[in-house]
């Protein structure tokens, strides 16, 4: 098993126990000589009653489960309660996280506001107002998940995926983790658009939006014939001989509109010539008001969703390194770690000894450039990250990889005096046998 | 009964607390809630997650302290004798929880709150795999698999804590680690990480 990632997640949770609130001594005193007291006289009152009841319990029990054939819904948590179906959550100034009884689990960003609209026993349906939430539902035998956004309906099976919805462009935005989904619109195929594990794609139905640059999959497919799901579809109704004639302004002009032959154009294709020449021209409609933009997810956002590549695309545009804190920076680099580029981490975590030496990260920096580096350079990172947090998160992992650095280099002396070190400060570590078969009898 | 895991009390001070406690001294139980709070906190973190009702668990664990403290014998380590006792108090949630997921129209609070960590996206995320990994193990599994890699125990400790012979230990040990290790490897980015870590 793996040290070094058990060492980084009790450092995570310790440091999770210190920040949080505790109630103070006296209460939590007062409180528990109370509850001492309670159940004392409780454990006597259980005991007669609890050997009736239980022949009772157990008897009704198995009777409520034989006469419920059916399966039961599953459900849902939400704020330390059952949740409700129809209940909005989200928007608000925090990650809202719905945990499910199959072991689902949704996580909706700060401005995103959902809810869920129906549970059954196969799964669950969420309808996604607005923003962006990360789905992980688990697959089972005839999983039925999905979760709506707008005209669209994206089922799932048993996948890990970041959807987001923009009411106002009515755009959506899907980014999968892993699995598959498939997505109905009103402007894809009656069979849908199947995305798989790395894609990311973006739709407005009325025009298909350029596909991002993590995209690996094809554009979407347009229907060459009028949409026919039952959804409305928010695109320009085209005049047409039996249509209403007063054409309908698009929502989104330089998005879309649609061809004669039924095809969805991009905002930039040139209207081709009407082939009916009875139409009546368009009457000019004063075009809406623009709609503000809403504001770009931050980097930090964006990686919050784990949308590392993305998060890291939009870092570097903004030029988020310029102005970072230590913290930023370290976190900064993780994304570009997490992003798969390796060279651009590596220079963050140079750039955070370079620019907050002395500091915690600068320290955490060091460690993770021992791990990045090559075996060469690894030696001296380790060294360095222990000669500034000697007691630090990683220093149980560090000691015990320059022991046998130490070892693989040949020189005994020194790995035994890392070893030496380590029996003291860790004497029931991981690497303590390790440590002792170097220090020798 | 042997612990490391605990910030070092001097054994005279442990000793007096001990006799204290037994005496049942006002004093000597508030003494205790003090010094040892954040330590069945971060006991019970480990086997069970940074969860909303922690603080409801460590209360749990102090109740059952103090109701039978004449169980706790004189010159007695007390981070063990409590240890143990924050063992049975998770075993139970788990359990609780377990039943509570069966009996499904019984399901109120089933799955509780797993708090957000103030920790790089990576580590959040690894955090909730890794407890959403455990969660499918057998409670006396996960418990062993716990206190061994997340709590650094040694495997006698781990014994005295779930009260039971260190072969015991090494079974339990050696299903959860093959458990886990499958339920790894259904989570690409989970074993992904895992064996980044590898150094």
């Amino acid at each position: 098993m793996n040290t070094e990632r058990w060492a980084e997640l009790r450092a995570a949770s310790d440091s999770w126990l210190t920040r949080r609130e505790v109630p103070p001594a006296e209460q939590e005193l007062r409180a528990l000589r109370g509850d001492v007291q309670r159940a004392g006289r409780r454990r006597a009152m259980t005991l007669m009653a609890g050997v009736a009841s239980m022949a009772a319990g157990v008897a009704i029990v198995i009777a409520i489960r034989s006469a419920t054939d059916k399966p039961h819904a599953i459900t849902f948590a939400l704020n330390g309660g059952l949740g409700k179906t129809g209940e909005v959550w989200g928007n608000t100034n925090r990650e809202t996280t719905v945990t499910f009884s199959d072991g689902s689990e949704v996580k909706a960003s700060s401005a995103a506001e959902a809810r869920v609209v129906a549970l059954s026993e196969r799964g669950a349906e969420i309808r996604l107002e607005q923003g962006e939430l990360h789905a992980r539902v688990i697959h089972r035998d005839e999983t039925r998940w999905a979760v709506h956004a707008g005209h669209f309906t994206i089922r799932v099976t048993g996948t890990s995926f970041t959807a987001g919805w923009d009411p106002k462009t009515e755009r959506v935005r899907i980014a999968m983790d892993e699995g598959r989904v498939v997505v109905f619109g009103p402007c894809l195929a009656d069979t849908g658009e199947a995305l798989v594990g790395g894609e990311s794609r973006e739709w407005k139905c009325g025009a298909p939006a350029a596909p991002t640059s993590t995209s690996t999959g094809p554009v979407p497919v347009l229907p060459t014939s009028t949409p026919t799901s039952t959804v409305p579809v928010p695109v320009p109704v085209l005049p047409t001989p039996t249509s209403n004639p007063t054409p309908r302004p698009s929502a989104s002009p330089a998005l879309g509109h649609n061809a004669p032959d039924g095809r969805i154009l991009s905002g930039s294709e040139p209207t081709p010539p009407t082939s009916n020449p009875t139409v009546p021209a368009p009457v000019p409609v004063p075009e809406p008001p623009p709609v503000p933009a809403p504001p770009e997810p931050t980097w930090r956002d964006l990686a919050k969703t784990r949308r590392y590549q993305d998060a890291w695309t939009a870092a570097k545009s903004t030029n988020a390194s310029a102005q970072a804190s230590s913290v930023e920076l370290y976190e900064l680099a993780e994304v570009a770690r997490l992003a798969g580029d390796r060279a651009g981490a590596v220079q963050l975590y140079r750039s955070i000894r370079d620019r907050f030496s002395g500091s915690a990260e600068a320290a955490r920096a060091a460690f993770q450039l021992g791990r990045l580096s090559g075996s060469s350079e690894t030696y001296g990172w380790m060294q360095t990250y222990l000669r500034e947090q000697p007691t630090g998160a990683f220093a149980s992992e560090t000691l015990g990889r320059l022991i046998e650095l130490s070892m693989a280099r040949g020189d005994r002396p020194t790995a035994t005096t890392y070893a030496k070190q380590y029996l003291a400060q860790y004497p029931t570590g991981a690497h303590a046998e390790y440590a002792r078969s170097v220090v020798g009898p | 009964m042997t612990t490391t895991h605990v910030f070092p009390i001097p054994e005279s001070k442990e000793h007096a607390l001990v006799d204290g406690l037994r005496g049942k001294k006002s004093w000597a139980e508030r003494e205790l809630l003090v010094d040892y709070r954040p330590y069945a906190a971060r006991v019970l973190c480990r086997m069970l997650g940074p969860r909303s009702d922690l603080d409801d668990l460590v209360h749990d664990v102090f109740v059952r302290a103090l109701e039978c403290i004449e169980r706790l014998e004189p010159g007695q380590s007390i981070a063990g004798w409590l240890g143990a006792i924050a063992v049975f108090i998770a075993r139970e949630d788990i359990r609780r929880h377990k039943r509570r997921r069966w009996l499904s129209f019984f399901s109120f609070d089933a799955l509780p709150e797993r708090e957000s960590v103030e920790a790089s996206p990576e580590i959040s995320r690894a955090l909730s795999a890794v407890y959403e990994a455990l969660d499918t193990l057998e409670p006396d599994e996960r418990i062993v698999f716990s206190l061994r890699h997340l709590d650094e125990r040694k495997l006698e400790e781990i014994a005295d804590l779930v009260e039971c012979s260190l072969a015991t230990v090494k079974r339990r040990l050696a299903r959860a680690d093959t458990a886990f290790a499958e339920r790894a490897a259904n989570d690409l980015w989970l074993a992904d990480w895992l064996a980044e870590g590898h150094l």
